[in-house]
């Protein structure tokens, strides 16, 4: 009895096995499609985290040439001013007239749009350092949001036709982030 | 039948494979079209923060030509009635209102630039004109005066000819026809700038006034478009390369507006001179130069935006009377206005 | 003999494109992610900030005769023979030179070392803010240096003035 009972169980589990196996060839081709559909899926999510890392990579050089282009804005601001006829000295040499900067304070900040092109977003002063101290706000046209500010300061010449002399400036230029 | 069931089973998995295949390629495809959107809008915009510094550069540099080597590019400009200039490159739109005072065509192709620079002076520097141009723009001087022809730089297309017949446009986009004595509306316009593939142009410039006409619709004449007084030179030199009558009008408006800022500074500059020489008289006794001519630029520059015509007239005398001034301040040592 | 071996071979085909991402990734880090960015500003604010400090100083005009103090310096040079209100030419450069620098480099926290010579002998200072003993120092590494501007004509030979600014 005990013999016929495991004969039994013998059968059953190779016709278990037998009918696994008949199962598996007959869906053999499904098994292989969702294969290559789990092959694709992987694939597609293995290319969407090269686009995400290649996104923030991208971010992070942005921001970079953002920072680049903020300093070399405010570079190219320097230059511009020691060069504008409202601020020059009729010698044309390498100064700014006195006379020319307190009328050029008043004409430009009330003509910022005008001016937008030339400054931008920064603020530009001018401070006499020697021998006296004084100070001139030409241009100041902040952003919206404060997001800091970088700053270049430039030596300039100060003339004063009045006592034809010189004296010892510094063009500030802080250009907003 | 076994073997029909795997014949077909195995055109399915084929089947399949093509689609499959076919959906990453496009899928890649177009990610690599859209890529070369974005690389295309980037180079533009590059190109146009260059040329940006290029024009700022070149317009620092009064009485320089330079020839820029740029990438195959389309540079339109604009300058318009309502007073809103721009420029932009391959419809990257570039600065609104840019500083500089650009005389140049609408549209200049091609992969070099050419750019030069003139000082506007009235009398005091004010700014600089830069003019703009390239190899495939062809300016015909017909009789020019020596004064004029003296100074213009030869890095641009320029022939000098008597007559306009035997003018050749082969491989000239644009060609700026510049009469001096003769007036285009009344010759023809010869048999090979009538084909509309050329934009043919012209001014006329004569005793101190440049009048702008276009071709008519039939291109067998010039009709009038526009006329204005030239301050000086430079004025006269933008007369020359503006695309026409709106675009010159448009920069000398500009120009003017400039020269009014520059000029309110003068006049407190001015009156504070005036202020401390009779505060603190000298023995030149400079307080009796300083007769504020500078004021009269500036309401008269103020003016040119409702009436540009008017205006440059005051304005060419106000420039005469404060070359004077200057002389006898020279005269007597005292403090220049300018 | 590969019939046998079909899926080791396409365990090493996954493992070789691995590789090869590894590899994407390292040249990415390498030159994306660890580049330095350029220091525009630094370079180029250096160089114009020494030549222009010495030529605005210069031109500057003291309260010694109303005089620049170029002349001072140059005068200093061949004597100190003019007299000031307080001092002489040298003394009064000097003082400017000091305030001057005080002011701008000193504030901006920038380290400089300038000098003032005819040939080998010193006219005025040096100055500076390197301090060892009291002393200023020359700048230990990098620097930005004026040269070759700021020569001036004196009776003495060639006089330079030379701005080194630090880092």
């Amino acid at each position: 009895m005990s013999i016929d009972i495991l004969k039994m169980k013998a059968q059953i589990k190779t016709m278990k096995k037998l009918r696994f196996q008949a199962f598996i060839c007959s869906h053999r081709s499904q098994i292989k499609m969702f294969e290559t559909i789990a092959i694709l899926v992987v694939f597609f999510i293995l290319v969407l985290f090269g686009f995400m890392f290649y996104a923030r990579v991208q971010k992070g050089t942005f921001e970079t040439e953002i920072e680049e282009t903020t300093v070399l804005k405010s570079i190219d601001v320097s230059g511009k001013v020691s060069l504008l006829p409202e601020l020059q000295c009729i010698q044309e040499k390498d100064c700014i007239d006195v006379l020319k900067l307190d009328a050029a304070a008043e004409v430009i900040n009330a003509n910022r749009v005008e001016y937008f092109n030339i400054f931008g977003y920064s603020n530009t002063y001018i401070k006499e350092i020697y021998p006296e101290e004084n100070q001139w706000y030409i241009y100041d046209f902040p952003k919206e949001e404060d997001q800091g500010k970088i700053s270049t300061q430039f030596p300039v010449s100060l003339y004063d036709p009045r006592t034809e002399s010189y004296s010892f400036g510094v063009l500030f230029v802080d250009v907003y982030r | 039948m076994r073997q029909k069931k795997s014949q077909i089973s195995t055109q399915f998995a084929w089947i399949f494979i093509l689609i499959a295949g076919a959906i990453i390629l496009i899928f890649f495809v177009s990610i690599v079209y859209k890529q070369k959107a974005v690389s295309e809008t980037k180079l533009s915009a590059t190109v146009l923060t260059q040329l940006e510094t290029i024009l700022t550069g070149a317009g620092l540099s009064p009485g320089t030509v330079n020839i820029i080597d740029t990438p195959e590019i389309e540079l339109n400009l604009i300058c318009d009635e309502t007073g809103y200039s721009t420029y932009f490159v391959n419809k990257v739109s570039g600065p609104d209102n840019p500083p500089q005072v650009i005389f140049a065509p609408d549209i200049i192709k091609g992969k070099k630039l050419i750019t030069w620079a003139l000082g506007f002076n009235a009398p005091f520097r004010v700014t600089n004109f830069l003019y703009l141009s390239s190899p495939d723009i062809k300016y015909v001087l017909i009789n020019p005066s020596s004064e004029v022809t003296r100074s213009l730089p030869e890095e641009f297309t320029i022939e000098i000819t008597s007559s306009i017949s035997d003018i050749n446009t082969r491989g000239f986009e644009k060609i700026r026809l510049v009469f001096f004595d003769l007036d285009p509306a009344q010759i023809q316009i010869p048999l090979q700038l009538q084909p509309k593939n050329t934009d043919v142009s012209a001014v006329r410039i004569s005793q101190g006034t440049a009048t702008f006409y276009k071709i008519s619709a039939d291109r067998s004449r010039f009709e009038q478009e526009g006329t204005l007084p030239c301050v000086d030179m430079p004025s006269l030199y933008g007369a020359i390369f503006a695309q026409d009558f709106t675009f010159y009008e448009c920069s000398m408006k500009k120009a003017f507006k400039r020269l009014n800022l520059v000029a309110k500074i003068y006049a407190a500059r001015e009156n504070a001179l005036l202020d401390y020489f009779t505060n603190n008289p000298n023995i030149q006794d400079c307080r009796l130069y300083y007769y504020n001519k500078t004021s009269d630029v500036v309401s008269h520059s103020e003016q040119c935006n409702q009436n540009i015509r008017n205006c440059i007239s005051s304005l060419i005398f106000d420039i005469g009377e404060l070359e004077n001034n200057q002389i006898n301040l020279l005269r007597k040592s005292c403090p220049l206005i300018y | 003999m590969f019939i046998g071996k079909k899926a080791q071979m396409e365990i090493m085909g996954l493992a070789i494109i691995i590789i090869l991402l590894a590899l994407a990734m390292l040249f990415v880090v390498q030159f994306v992610i660890l580049r330095q960015p350029s220091d525009i500003k630094k370079t180029f604010t250096h160089k114009e900030l020494a030549a222009n400090t010495v030529n605005t100083l210069l031109a500057t005009t003291t309260d010694c005769r109303e005089l620049p103090i170029s002349q001072l310096l140059e005068d200093c040079a061949d004597g100190g023979n003019i007299p000031c209100l307080t001092g002489n030419s040298c003394s009064q450069a000097e003082e400017a030179i000091e305030q001057i620098l005080a002011k701008t480099l000193d504030e901006w926290n920038k380290e400089y070392y300038m000098t003032v010579k005819v040939a080998k002998d010193t006219i005025v200072g040096p100055f500076g803010n390197i301090l060892k003993e009291d002393i200023p120092q020359q700048c230990p590494g990098e620097k930005i240096t004026s040269s070759p501007c700021c020569i001036l004509p004196t009776g003495a030979g060639q006089m330079i003035i030379n701005l080194d600014i630090c880092g």
